[in-house]
């Protein structure tokens, strides 16, 4: 029976190791990878190096110009640069859109609630090719340029429902009451949004918001088909290099975004835990 | 004097999703005066606790009119009337201090910073906080919270407090330690108190005036001797204290006094006018009006019964009897200074009497004198 209860226990441990392994063991070669100086067959590794990094900050190495893959600096520059532009106003919009919309839903009463709640789930469970299509043919069908602006209004029509869905589950846990207590203490309806409904639901909101960056500069189907020819995010850019094959800076590429990701979601516990 | 609080036909009704719709108000009118503690007594679901929103602002009223120190308010938004309440589960602002929470009223009102600071420190010394002002909210006790949530509505200097069932959540004892200081913030601040609660106990303990609420309609209103000597309805002669109901009707009616006969026959002259012959009334005593053996110089009702359960609470005996033609009886007995006997022990027989002067008569229709 001993022998039973320590070999089923042992067996979970072996598949608890193998699930996490499987999750991070491909992003933990990426970054392991990254760091390798083989500039043909990453796979073999040569010698610890900072060259890939250097090369993506423009600081070439003489030693390693051979190995150079990057089409230019410039490009992955300007594809950095539109991707924070893009998801920087994006979140703006989409957290104050999505903000609202929670607010009306859970606040006012109206008829057809249940549909509009609905309508706001739907970005989320729709397919993102399906997305992408549709955004594709709304903008040539009135004839808007395919640009950065396209790619923000397309972004916003979908990480509004992520910022909807994750402020409205912070409202529900409001007491309602608090509300009502600011009213019957002098304060009218702005004074009592600021003062006691934006601090109790910001936690939601900066959580949104935090979700929404993260889902936008990390977006490629949705941006892919309506980003113009100068307006490539990082994503596109990446997927564009990669149909020449992998090259070594993909993997700092990589490695630098998921640094970058791995902060703000730091960012969000932290907040998080200290509101609690 | 006018005044401080007048509804005048004040009706709701709530729809259901069923399409059904509830009448939480139906046509109340009441007064309140200056300085007045007037408790909204009844059970779930009465309208006591819509009656308290439509004070506040929070439920608009289908007709009827609401006046505060003469000036109507009826169609006025809850953040711009002169009442402060008292919210059931506090309502204290999480992500504030004591001190925040109980300033909020003169902040929103953008007081002077220094007079806040001294208007609350003055608060948090009458409600015993004094030096708490930088806690949080979730570091305080029940009773605590209860004592902010008193002074963050208090410091407005209201014209009437409202309070919800601000009680419900202490323990006993603490309850009645905070009923005390209720009264006594009542009479140090001289403001009107309206006080919603379904617990008779405390509505008699500390109400000037109990208005009895069921079905959105005001049952009766008086003060709490009035209420539990002189119920107008069997509604509030059961709501409000325990009671004994005879059923009967009157047999013979003069233009003082009434005789009337109960279920087992018995009759007794009541010294009331106003009833007709025929009338059906019902008698009420309370378990403390009932005495053991019978006074042959007294007129009253006599009953022979079994005792089936028998608890002793100190000072008293209260006792659960059914008499030999099946009516349930409470008593509260005091045994007497000079014999400490036990009055009696579970299904032995007991001879109970209620004098006729204790006896209270309620019409089965209202009478109206």
């Amino acid at each position: 029976m001993k022998i039973l209860k320590v070999l089923r226990s042992s067996a979970l441990s072996i598949y608890g190791y193998f699930f996490f392994a499987f999750v991070y063991a491909p992003i933990l070669l990426i970054v392991v990878f990254s760091f390798n100086s083989n500039p043909v067959n990453m796979m073999i590794w040569e010698s610890f190096t900072l060259d890939w990094y250097k090369t993506i900050f423009g600081m070439t190495n003489a030693s390693s110009e051979s190995a150079l893959y990057l089409d230019s600096t410039d490009q992955l520059y300007a594809a950095v640069q539109n991707s924070l532009v893009i998801a920087l106003t994006t979140t703006l919009i989409a957290t104050v859109f999505g903000t609202s919309i929670a607010l009306a839903v859970a606040r006012f009463k109206f008829k057809l609630k249940g549909f509009y709640r609905a309508l706001m789930f739907m970005p989320m469970i729709m397919p993102d090719i399906v997305l992408g299509i549709a955004l594709l043919i709304f903008f040539v069908s009135i004839g808007a340029q395919l640009s950065i602006y396209t790619i923000i209004i397309g972004h916003c029509t979908f990480l509004t429902s992520y910022v909807f869905i994750v402020v409205s589950a912070r409202i529900a846990d409001m007491d309602e009451t608090l509300e009502e207590a600011s009213a019957d203490l002098g304060a009218n309806g702005w004074t009592t949004f600021r003062r006691v409904t934006l601090p109790m639901i910001m936690p939601g909101v900066i959580g949104g918001a935090l979700l929404s960056f993260i889902i936008s500069m990390d977006d490629l189907v949705i941006t892919y088909f309506i980003a113009g020819v100068d307006s490539q995010t990082l994503p596109v850019f990446i997927y564009g290099m990669l149909r020449r094959g992998i090259k070594p800076e993909i993997n700092a590429i990589a490695t630098i975004m998921l640094l970058f990701s791995i902060i703000i979601a730091s960012i969000g516990l932290y907040m998080r835990s200290r509101r609690n | 004097m006018s005044p401080i609080l007048n509804i005048t036909g004040a009706t709701k009704r709530f729809h259901t999703p069923d399409g059904k719709s509830v009448t939480a108000l139906d046509d109340v009118s009441l007064r309140v005066e200056q300085n007045e503690f007037v408790t909204l007594l009844g059970p779930s679901g009465c309208g006591k606790t819509t009656l308290l929103r439509a004070i506040s602002g929070f439920e608009g009223l289908e007709s009827g009119a609401i006046e505060i120190a003469g000036s109507p308010v009826t169609h006025l938004p809850a953040h711009k009337r002169p009442v402060n309440t008292v919210f059931q589960n506090y309502a204290l602002f999480p992500h504030m201090t004591i001190a925040k929470n109980i300033a909020y009223s003169l902040d929103v009102a953008d007081t002077p910073k220094k007079e806040i600071s001294e208007r609350v420190g003055k608060m948090l010394d009458i409600v015993g906080l004094a030096g708490f002002g930088d806690r949080k909210i979730n570091q305080l006790s029940g009773g605590q919270r209860q004592r902010v949530a008193l002074a963050r509505s208090l410091i407005a200097q209201p014209k009437i407090l409202l309070l919800d069932e601000p009680l419900s959540a202490l323990d006993k004892n603490l309850r009645h330690k905070m009923q005390q200081e209720l009264k006594s913030l009542q009479a140090e601040f001289g403001i009107a108190f309206v006080f919603v609660t379904h617990d008779q106990e405390e509505a008699l303990t500390m109400s000037d005036r109990i208005v009895v609420l069921s079905d959105g309609k005001i049952q009766q209103h008086g003060t709490p001797e009035d209420l539990y000597r002189r119920p107008k309805t069997e509604f509030v002669a059961r709501f409000v204290g325990e009671s004994n109901l005879f059923e009967g009707h009157v047999v013979e009616a003069s233009s003082q006094n009434a005789l009337v006969q109960i279920g087992n026959g018995q009759k007794v002259s009541i010294n009331k006018s106003g009833l007709r012959e025929g009338v059906k009334v019902k008698l009420l005593a309370r378990p403390e009006d009932l005495s053991v053996g019978h006074n042959a110089d007294r007129e009253g009702l006599k009953f022979k019964a079994k005792i089936d359960q028998l608890f002793f609470v100190g000072a008293d005996y209260q006792i659960l009897a059914t008499t030999h033609d099946g009516l349930a009886i409470k008593a509260t007995l005091r045994p007497s200074a000079q014999s400490r006997d036990p009055i009696g022990s579970p299904r032995s027989e007991i001879e109970f009497f209620i004098d006729k002067e204790a006896l209270h008569v309620i019409a089965a229709e209202a009478v109206h004198e």
